[in-house]
């Protein structure tokens, strides 16, 4: 049972984060909360046409690593 | 202007999850300026600071203002949009001078200079080409010193990433060789680069203190 408990333990150590745990990781760096981000493309359309301003658009992943 | 963050994410029915290639983009981090409507206008060529940022947002905007002018008529307006849309990396230069001849937009003399600053820009991404490519030392030096012909010819480039590589090659070429009155005016052009790219620092002490001993010895 002891060795059970170990192998479930290590287990959990080395599963590989989802795809949803790693965009949530991603949007949870400083960065994101640093500045006012729209993460939404269409969102930002809309907030650019409404201010006729200019979109700046940073690409980035959250599937690597 | 609007801030817009896009994380790939590669999760099974992902909004919009090809946009990064959609817009031209081909690897990661990728940073632009669209228009309200998603039309790429500006990819960030510059340094990723703050000035540089500000720099390509200087150069989308402006290229939006003389859009809405040709679109309604205005030569100079369309001969500048042109001339942005090659710096911004959209166009090369030889397209422009094309384009230029093919709508009958004669260059006044502010875009004659300007025009000569984007040649030059091209003339240092190909030595810096060269550069990559070669392997040796003596391929190296001669394009230093290809580097400092430019200087000498007056073809001085107006992009950011080409004015420090530039000035380094030219720096380099000027120690190497020994030339007092080169270093010198490298090294305040290599200086002005040093709020926005630190990791100069080390080269522009070995250039002061090759300059230092050229002084010294009256070289």
């Amino acid at each position: 049972m002891r060795l059970l408990a170990v192998l479930f333990a290590l287990t959990a150590l080395v599963r590989a984060e989802t795809l949803e745990e790693k965009r949530d990781a991603k949007l949870k760096k400083p960065f994101v909360s640093a500045a006012p981000w729209i993460l939404d493309y269409d969102k930002a359309r809309e907030a650019a046409k409404a201010s006729g301003k200019l979109v700046f658009a940073y690409f980035t992943r959250s599937y690597a690593g | 202007m609007v801030l817009f963050l896009h994380v790939t994410t590669r999760i099974e029915g992902e909004k919009y999850g090809d946009l990064l290639s959609e817009k031209g983009g081909t690897g990661f981090p990728w940073l632009v300026f669209m228009n309200p409507e998603g039309d790429v206008i500006a990819p960030h060529n510059d340094a990723r600071s703050v000035a540089g940022f500000r720099r390509t947002l200087d150069r989308a905007t402006r290229w939006s203002a003389a859009k809405a002018k040709a679109d309604g008529g205005d030569k100079v307006a369309r001969a500048d949009m042109l001339f942005l849309e090659t710096e911004l990396g959209r166009m090369e230069v030889v397209d422009l001078e094309d384009a230029l001849a093919e709508e009958g937009l004669e260059p006044d003399e502010a875009q004659r200079k300007w025009l000569l600053g984007l040649k030059a820009n091209q003339q240092v991404d190909e030595i810096m080409e060269d550069l990559r490519r070669s392997r040796d030392e003596g391929s190296r030096r001669r394009l230093q010193g290809e580097m400092a012909g430019l200087r000498a010819a007056g073809s001085i480039p107006t992009g950011y990433y080409q004015r420090v590589n530039f000035w380094m090659l030219i720096a380099e070429h000027a120690a190497a060789g020994g030339d007092r009155a080169l270093l010198k005016e490298a090294i305040p052009e290599l200086r002005g680069f040093l709020a926005e790219i630190p990791g100069l620092g080390e080269p522009i002490k070995a250039f002061e203190a090759k300059l230092a001993g050229l002084e010294k010895t009256g070289s």
